[in-house]
């Protein structure tokens, strides 16, 4: 028995040898994809939906005269992404219009106070009675295309006479099923990155939109109006998120791609319109258009150079460019998932309701940042002209009405642009954003300063959030806790990594006679930054692997370090340049402009220490590292990538110029660090 | 019958604590009757209404982000 035990080990143990490495991944995934092919089929992704009697948050009941919606007890954490309507009762007498939708139609920062079904039903009712219409609020925050059709397949049971649809923003983040990223793992083994985002839409994601509506279609076909909402983008305002750059590109386009865009961004401060658009005419010819940077920089130089329609097109560029790379952005309406919505409707009759149009600047051909709280969600003034064009769509006239009862009082009103401050400053967007939503708060506060100040009392406090008084005393404004209850715990999706420096900086544009000074303490400057995830990755779905490191894809990566300690600080780093085979190579470190010390960099994790003299040292510092040109990456990136995927595992696509696993200023105490030393990796200079 | 029982400092699926406001939030959650954090004492009664309520509104436990795949071969 013992030997038969131990010649199996060894079996296993050869086994496990066998299957180790990534071509090992490889055969067991294959094998697996081989037993699901030749399985029995199984449950769809999506059910069928018939037998159930419930949708989110509530139990539909058949009553004698119709069918009502009863509220269910749902925990908290989930209740929160619902609206917080009660009970539908049958109403026999009104049209019921059911709204499905996503976090913009949930009124996201604004609800529950105002919300578009809210909106909606008094656009609906001052036009045409009070028992009018009758408005069922389904939208959903966070919610999925495919979630979407489970609700659209329950909806005959609700017998709706309007079903409004105001999604398309969360489906370019769809669910992945092995066979999908299989499908995509092939496509990028064959044709590069770009294959990969094309395969994206034409064989995963529009399928199923397509799907989608042909289920919607049969409802319209059995006697239900249908009015689509086509989603708009903030183009006018929202900057690339900082987070995705460029995919890896080849490696001679990498190389001149990332000094380029370094460049750009001078040109850019500068205001030098037309070298900034040939320089991101260039990016763009090195990326193929898989930058939403470069595209993004062309936009705004041809907005400065007043080519205004021109511009919008490389704005959408950009707001598209990553979807499909299986990288993290923000919510988005793609133009693939606009025309294809707008199509649907043109197609089967149905009233569209054209953000795009509705929202336009006549003058600068993009729409009106005043209606977005951020990419996507729009602010109480873009509700309005958006539900009212909805209200006109279901009237077949315009509301007699310019104007209905927004609801909700000044303080809530004041709480979401507060919250989309946040919100912008967490996809580290420019501080004139951050700056825009807190003036635009404290007017609609009546000049009333108090929350502003809580809020900043809560960014430089120490107290957890549940624990603090500040951030208790905003949670009684029911829109700012609906969003602040997200965070509360401050860890996985803590107020670190909020971007928090950066809305203290805009504070104290806004409120520059109460700023306090924020006491100096030991700052992990890689937990500081932004880091620009989506709303899928807080549900725990996350396209990149899992690092215990950052990986830097720029020419430089910048950090601040805050406050002047007496003594000065001591600088922790620990730094590595895969694949840099080259010796000798540096990484250039400046403070505040100045060169501080130049750490010999390699291919193994380094640990520096850098002392930071008081004398070198302002209330805010910049610390920049220089990497050494990227080294080639490309072939075993796409390789790498193409194997995760046929894995069923999400793929990296961002290049690395290095990586830094630990990056700590702690104020020093009493002796001074030993200047520049290293374990492993010795200071140049 | 009175027990005293020693266990880890922590919600199922949690880190171990690691400082005194990860004590206090786990004593939150948990519904202990007090706890003990250097040389203060801190009975249930103690607790703010709001920490209470968030304690109720949190999840416990996260499911972790990744999952490992296992291979069965037999």
């Amino acid at each position: 028995m013992r030997f038969a035990l131990e010649r199996s080990r060894r079996r296993t143990d050869r086994l496990a040898a066998l299957l180790a490495d990534a071509r090992g991944g490889e055969t067991l995934a294959e094998l697996q994809k081989l037993q699901l092919s030749l399985a029995p089929p199984t449950t769809p992704a999506v059910s069928d939906g018939g037998e159930s009697t419930r949708i989110g948050p509530w139990e539909i009941v058949r009553e004698e005269t119709g069918t009502a919606l009863r509220r269910r007890p749902l925990p908290a954490a989930e209740a929160r992404f619902w609206s917080q309507g009660g009970d539908v009762p049958v109403a026999p007498e009104a049209r019921r219009v059911v709204l499905l939708g996503e976090s913009m139609a949930r009124g996201f920062l604004t609800d529950p106070v105002v919300t578009p079904a809210g909106l909606l039903e008094r656009w609906l009712t001052e036009t045409a009675g009070d028992a009018s219409h009758q408005c069922v609020d389904l939208a959903r925050t966070g919610t999925s295309l495919e979630e979407v059709e489970e609700i659209v397949k329950r909806l005959p049971a609700l017998e709706p006479d309007v079903v409004v649809l105001m999604c398309g923003n969360n489906w370019a983040h769809p669910r992945y099923t092995v066979g999908a990223l299989d499908v995509l793992g092939r496509a990028l083994h064959d044709g590069g990155y770009e294959l990969l985002r094309e395969s994206f839409w034409r064989a995963v994601v529009l399928p199923r939109i397509a799907r989608l509506l042909e289920r919607l279609g049969w409802l319209g076909e059995s006697g239900a109006e249908l009015v689509v909402v086509i989603p708009e983008f903030n183009l006018a305002e929202w900057a690339p998120e900082p987070g995705f750059e460029t995919p890896v590109l080849r490696d001679e386009d990498l190389a001149r791609w990332i000094p380029l865009r370094e460049r750009a961004a001078e040109l850019l401060a500068a205001d030098r319109w037309q070298e900034l658009l040939a320089t991101a005419e260039e990016l763009e010819r090195l990326d193929g258009g898989l930058s939403p940077v470069s595209s993004h920089l062309r936009g705004r130089a041809l907005l400065a150079l007043g080519r205004n329609e021109e511009a919008r097109s490389a704005l959408e560029q950009s707001r598209d460019a990553g979807c499909g790379l299986l990288v993290s952005h923000s919510p988005r309406c793609p133009r693939p998932i606009q025309e294809q919505l707008a199509a649907f409707a043109s197609e089967h009759g149905a009233a569209c309701v054209d953000l795009r149009e509705l929202l336009r600047d006549e003058g600068s051909r993009l729409p009106d940042a005043g209606a977005f709280l951020d990419y996507c969600h729009l602010s109480i003034e873009g509700q309005l002209r958006a539900t009212r064009a909805i209200a006109a769509a279901v009237l077949g006239v315009e509301p007699a009405a310019e104007a209905v009862n927004v609801g909700g009082r000044r303080h809530e009103h004041a709480a979401a642009h507060l919250m989309a401050a946040m919100h912008n400053a967490y996809s580290g967007q420019p501080r004139a954003t951050l700056v825009r939503h807190l003036e635009r708060g404290l007017a609609l506060a009546g000049g009333d300063a108090a929350d502003l100040c809580r809020f900043r009392r809560f960014l430089v406090g120490s107290a957890p959030a549940w624990a603090d008084r500040a951030f208790n005393e905003l949670c009684r404004l029911p829109n700012a806790r609906r969003y602040l209850a997200a965070n509360v715990e401050g860890r996985v999706y803590g107020f670190e990594s909020l971007a928090r420096r950066a809305l203290v900086d805009a504070l104290a544009e806004v409120l520059p006679d109460r700023v306090e000074a924020a006491p100096v303490r030991a700052q992990d400057l890689l937990r500081a930054g932004t880091t620009g995830t989506s709303v899928r990755e807080r549900a725990g779905v996350t396209y990149e692997e899992q690092r215990g490191y950052v990986q830097a894809a720029a020419a430089c990566s910048r950090f601040r370090i805050d406050g002047a300690p007496a003594d000065g600080f001591d600088l922790e780093l620990v730094l590595r340049v895969p694949g840099l085979e080259t010796p000798g190579r540096v990484v250039e470190i400046t403070l505040n402009g100045k060169p501080l010390a130049a750490v010999v960099c390699s291919p193994r994790w380094s640990r520096s220490a850098i002392a930071l003299d008081a004398e070198l040292l302002a209330e805010t510092n910049e610390l920049v590292l220089r990497w050494p040109p990227p080294v080639a990456q490309y072939d075993d990136r796409q390789a790498a990538d193409a194997a995760a995927l046929g894995r069923g595992e999400f793929p990296g696509v961002l290049p690395s110029t290095g990586e830094i696993a630990v990056l700590r200023a702690t104020p020093r105490r009493r002796s001074p660090a030993m200047g520049v030393g290293a374990e492993r990796g010795d200071a140049a200079t | 019958m009175p027990v005293l029982l020693n266990t880890s400092f922590n919600l199922r699926g949690e880190p171990i604590v690691a400082d005194a406001f990860d004590a206090l939030w786990c004593f939150v959650r948990a519904g202990l009757d007090a706890v003990v954090i250097g040389d203060v004492l801190i009975s249930r009664s103690a607790v703010p209404e709001t920490w209470r309520r968030w304690g109720e509104e949190v999840p416990r436990g996260q499911r972790p982000m990744v999952s490992d795949n296992v291979y069965t071969f037999f």
